[in-house]
């Protein structure tokens, strides 16, 4: 499970069907759970401490490396052996270093580059993500003010160093490259569901999308919201999202759970089973692999097609009337499929089919 | 009064319930007995087979039935929950009422607490020919000429009675001949499934 603490595919019956039918609002209390509990994980035992106690308003910055804590070694191995592009030997980078932009957020500064003084009136209370240069790495990722073409960060004054050539930047130009903010092509779910949900920061600018194709899996989570899942964290991106759709967007997941699960009448209709009796909740898959052992397993008993002319529930009940023992035995059919269909998936079709039985009024006729 | 057609190459469509809402028989108007293990009322156009189970009488003419209840008003068609007589709506009968015969095809009542409902009729054919089935199974009652298929796989008309016949009513359902369906625009009854085409085939 990428998001939630329960694996619905361990679950059946009942259990299956309350874990669908929770609300968006449980659903969204439950992600904003595990998104702390990733994030305790992630600081580990100096979870409680602010990473970035400088982001107090009134940070310190200097031509040097400002957080060498946050200095990050350059590769002394191939970093891709497989595209076969040698890993320099030393900084890919030497020009720049990383500094914390937010939780579990890293930015690279020049350190080659004079990085503005704050000055009276300016705000740097916070860091300000820069999009002007934000690239995107793949599809709908997102990458934070990144400095790697050589332009300063915050005052965007600085001369861009040109003693170096600029690496490659694999990817960053591959088709499909867009800002944070270009939304998405439609697809057929946005096209279903509304389009893309434009994610803000807390500066209120877009950052990046939320593609709905989340919900043609149903369970609210793709790789791509996994890339841009930190941003979630406490820094209250989610309110932003709910506000932009996400409220319909966590709906049209719902609904696409509800089309996977089907209910199943355990006292089987044509059977004579109440169109209303207490059904047993079954995914689809599994519900129509049920019928498809019932049907020949009735038909190789002797008795009747299961659904169309001549296997609709008057002609059913007619056969029953007709030929005395034929209900017992189809009931001894459906009673040993059921008993075979629960052994091997794990289900409790049988159970539920005695507690409905139990429950109605016995059969007419 | 349509008369029979001479050509063999006319089939018929055929109309049966889809619905699973049937209408019960009404307990104070018939004598009941155990079958299965359970009271079950048994009218006396029911005949009870050689295997103790009961099945409309094939040979017995018009029908009036007492039942709980109409039938639901939005369907066309609908049936009895024991021995699955066929009701059919007259505003859907309408179409096809003149080429009930009174010879081999009926139309009954509906009663209701005493009160005939006007608009619900029976439909009952009496010793008509069977449908057949081409990997089904026919089970006939030797007291009453009774036919039931079982119903697996390919459906046609294996009885030269049939030839050109206008309507059939069996144990099967309705029949309604391709021709007249197409002159008269026949609808589709409400609670129905939608018709298919059975023809006649010698010799199978």
């Amino acid at each position: 499970m990428a998001f939630g603490q329960i694996d619905p595919s361990r679950l059946e019956g009942d259990d299956l069907r309350r874990w669908y039918m929770r609300s968006p609002a449980d659903i969204d209390q439950e992600r904003q759970q595990a998104a702390a509990q990733r994030y305790q994980d992630f600081f580990g035992k100096n979870g409680s401490i602010d990473p970035e106690p400088e982001f107090d308003g009134g940070f310190q910055v200097s031509g040097s490396d400002i957080d060498p804590s946050f200095d990050v070694p350059a590769p002394t191995y191939d970093i891709d052996p497989g595209l076969g592009i040698q890993a320099p030997t030393n900084d890919i980078d030497p020009g720049f270093t990383w500094v914390s932009a937010g939780p579990n957020r890293l930015r690279s500064v020049s350190t080659a580059t004079e990085l503005r003084v704050p000055t009276e009136g300016s705000d740097n209370s916070a860091p300000t993500l820069d999009r002007s240069n934000a690239r995107a790495l793949d599809r709908n990722m997102l990458v934070l003010a990144s400095s790697r073409g050589g332009q300063a960060t915050q005052s965007g004054t600085a001369p861009r160093p040109t003693a170096k050539p600029e690496p490659p930047q694999i990817g960053a130009m591959s088709p499909g490259y867009r800002t944070p903010a270009t939304p998405p092509p439609p697809t057929f779910f946005s096209w279903m569901f509304g389009g893309p949900a434009p994610i803000t920061n807390p500066e209120g600018d877009v950052v990046g999308y939320y593609d709905h194709q989340a919900g043609k899996a149903g369970m609210g989570l793709t790789a791509e919201y996994a890339q841009i899942a930190p941003l979630f964290q406490p820094a209250g991106f989610m309110d932003g999202l709910i506000e932009n759709g996400g409220a319909r967007l966590l709906g049209a997941i719902t609904d696409g759970i509800e089309e996977a699960v089907e209910n199943h009448h355990t006292w089987a209709k044509f059977l004579g089973g109440p169109l209303n009796q207490e059904t047993y909740a079954l995914r689809k898959t599994l519900h129509r692999g049920l019928h498809a052992i019932l049907h020949p397993a009735l038909k190789e008993a002797g008795l009747l097609n299961v659904g169309g002319k001549g296997g609709a529930t008057v002609d059913w009940l007619k056969h029953f009337d007709d030929v005395p023992g034929s209900r017992e035995k189809a009931f001894e059919v459906l009673r040993r499929v059921y008993r075979e269909f629960d052994r091997a998936h794990g289900t409790k079709l049988l159970e539920h089919l005695e507690k409905v039985l139990s429950d109605s009024k016995p059969p007419e006729g | 009064m349509v008369r029979r057609a001479q050509s063999a190459d006319l089939g018929w469509l055929w109309f049966t319930q889809k619905t699973g809402d049937c209408v019960a028989l009404d307990r104070r108007a018939y004598p009941s007995v155990i079958y299965d293990g359970h009271p079950k009322p048994w009218p006396e156009w029911v005949c009870r087979g050689p295997n103790g189970g009961g099945h409309i009488n094939a040979s017995w003419p018009a029908i009036d039935v007492h039942v709980e209840g109409a039938p639901k008003s939005r369907y066309d068609v609908s049936w009895t929950c024991d021995f699955g007589l066929f009701l059919v709506a007259k505003r859907w009968l309408t179409q096809i009422e003149d080429l009930i015969d009174g010879e081999s095809t009926f139309v009954g009542s509906l009663v209701v607490s005493g009160d005939k409902l006007d608009s619900w009729a029976t439909i009952h054919g009496r010793l008509t020919p069977a449908l057949s089935s081409r990997e089904g199974r026919h089970v006939s009652c030797p007291n009453c000429g009774n036919t039931a298929t079982v119903i697996h796989g390919g459906t046609f008309f294996a009885d030269p009675a049939a030839v050109g016949r206008p309507l059939i009513v069996n144990w099967n359902g309705i029949f309604v001949r391709e021709d007249i369906v197409a002159e008269r625009n026949v609808t589709t009854p409400i609670g129905a499934f939608k018709p298919s085409l059975v023809r006649y085939e010698p010799g199978c």
